[in-house]
């Protein structure tokens, strides 16, 4: 079938929502991490220790001379190559099923692994610490460089996978995160990214179609983008309004810059403020828009901070389970403004409320499961059994994956940012989300180093 | 699931194949994807260049679409 331009089109069929357990990458992030955990217990029960060998990783490596980087290569090469093979194989499988070509996936994830060691490597010298190097930022910048100064072709992207990545990351996060901690924090958690969000969605919208005089639908887009997670809320609210390609894309470009500063700008900031690493995650929470970007920073500023863990319950509270549940909400809302008001003729049909399920990100679920299975399987475990058993062999290895998944995440988001591919946006549009973030921000930061301080300075 | 058949979902113009969808938006995959579950099956229409789930009425510009074929 062709259009007037000779173009031919592309849709997928309509489906029912089983299908989504196998075409959408949150379900793939569900299956691949519950995998791991209960590959990971059953090593641990049967006292095989084959998880923790492809579980290695040369970040803790402490080297300060190039003949002890050769010595360890050489002698786990054995255990980076059934590493290799075990992602490799999974993720692969996983998205040529999804719909992306093995014959792309298979050399672009060859070389983002390749990559992910020389930065784990570089940041398992001896002093990276004094230099602030960060895994999440060296995998970034020197992403970003090579990205914009070799011609890397674009089918090289099929392999970089942001968001698969950090969601199978975020899945294997909740096995070491307990639910009780989810159940306590829970409810703070939610009332702050209640309040972040629809301050800044509001904002966004009203600043820009009031005083910037944007189109509503295009104001809509920068309001979900800026208050929820970044481009997948704008995509989700583009389709919700039915707004234009450019609304759109002007709004990936304000969102991949603004994050791409935020990265590196939070941590620094948190530092010189001296924040507990809690306190700075939520912040971080609050104020970055992607789960990808925004876990880059938790983490730098975890290892900044010294206490990686706390940054990392802190953020994924106030983002993974306070506001990125806010996208269907959000969506449905929109859509219902838009058929009924805006456009009532020619929508046809009013949204479901179906919607809000639907645009649900999945991978949460996934968080939940894990988390909630490792709770009751560690609770039968002594503190003294836990430390000296438990962690050493069932959650250290779960975590060192996890850090795998963040590290090919944190790199691809780098590899994948070309600059001179972003579309240049007018600045009626810049001045609407830049009010937004900067009230994002400052709200974020007031209710996590004021109101809520103590207890965010309390998660461990 | 419900009928489509009068929808953007059965016109030539709508596009919202996941490969095709990332190649029309560079930058998207640096913070997205269009295999999440957040973007459900929204898809673009290449006529008007907005951006509509599937389900969304025809409009004046429909064209039916006799299969789905691949670019």
């Amino acid at each position: 079938m062709s259009n007037d331009k000779g173009d031919v089109v592309q849709s997928v069929p309509p489906k029912s929502r089983w299908t989504d357990l196998y075409t959408k990458e949150d379900w793939w992030a569900i299956w691949l991490g519950l995998f791991i955990i209960l590959g990971a217990y059953l090593a641990f029960s049967s006292g095989s220790s084959f998880v923790k060998a492809i579980a290695i990783n040369p970040g803790g490596l402490k080297w300060d001379n190039v003949s002890q980087i050769i010595a360890h290569f050489e002698a786990n090469a054995s255990k980076y190559i059934m590493q290799y093979v075990f992602w490799l194989v999974f993720f692969t499988i996983s998205t040529a099923i999804m719909g992306i070509k093995p014959s792309k996936f298979i050399p672009s994830f060859t070389l983002l692994y390749i990559f992910s060691i020389i930065v784990f490597t570089i940041c398992g010298w001896k002093h990276a610490a004094s230099f602030n190097l960060e895994p999440p930022l060296v995998a970034l910048i020197l992403g970003l460089i090579l990205a914009n100064i070799l011609p890397i072709p674009r089918w090289l992207d099929e392999g970089f996978r942001v968001e698969y990545y950090i969601k199978t990351g975020i899945v294997l996060l909740g096995a070491t995160f307990p639910i009780t901690l989810v159940v306590s924090a829970g409810p703070v958690a939610l009332a702050q990214a209640t309040v972040i969000s629809v301050t800044t969605c509001l904002t966004i919208f009203f600043v820009g179609t009031k005083y910037f005089k944007l189109d509503k639908r295009f104001a809509t887009v920068l309001g979900m983008g800026g208050a929820i997670c970044g481009v997948s809320a704008a995509m989700a609210g583009a389709s919700a309004v039915g707004a234009k390609k450019e609304h759109l894309y002007s709004t990936v470009t304000l969102v991949v810059i603004a994050a791409l500063i935020m990265i590196v700008v939070l941590p620094i900031v948190s530092k010189v403020l001296g924040l507990p690493a809690g306190v700075a995650g939520a912040w971080i929470g609050t104020s970055e828009f992607a789960d990808a970007a925004g876990f880059a920073a938790a983490v730098s500023y975890g290892h900044m901070a010294g206490n990686e863990s706390a940054a990392l319950h802190a953020f994924t509270l106030m983002k993974v389970i306070g506001r990125d549940m806010w996208i269907g909400i959000w969506s449905f809302i929109f859509a219902l403004i838009a058929c009924l008001k805006w456009e009532k003729e020619e929508c046809g049909v009013a949204p479901s409320p179906m919607e809000i399920w639907w645009r649900f990100p999945k991978f949460v679920i996934g968080f939940f499961v894990a988390s909630i299975i490792m709770t009751i399987v560690t609770s039968g475990y002594s503190f003294a059994e836990f430390s000296k058993n438990v962690q050493p062999n069932l959650i250290a290895p779960i975590s060192s994956l996890r850090a795998w998944t963040f590290i090919f995440c944190f790199a691809s988001i780098g590899l994948t940012t070309r600059f001179k591919e972003l579309k240049s946006v007018g600045w009626p549009a810049v001045a609407a989300f830049s009010t937004g973030v900067m009230i994002n921000v400052i709200l974020g930061w007031f209710m996590s180093t004021q109101l809520f301080y103590g207890f965010w300075s309390a998660i461990k | 699931m419900k009928n489509l058949q009068n929808c953007c979902f059965m016109c030539a113009f709508f596009m919202n194949d996941p490969v095709e969808f990332e190649k029309t938006f560079p930058g998207f995959t640096v913070l997205s994807s269009a295999y999440g579950s957040t973007r459900a099956d929204a898809g673009l229409c290449i006529k008007k260049e907005r951006i509509f789930l599937p389900s969304r009425k025809a409009c004046e510009e429909f064209a039916l679409k006799q299969k789905n074929v691949r670019r």
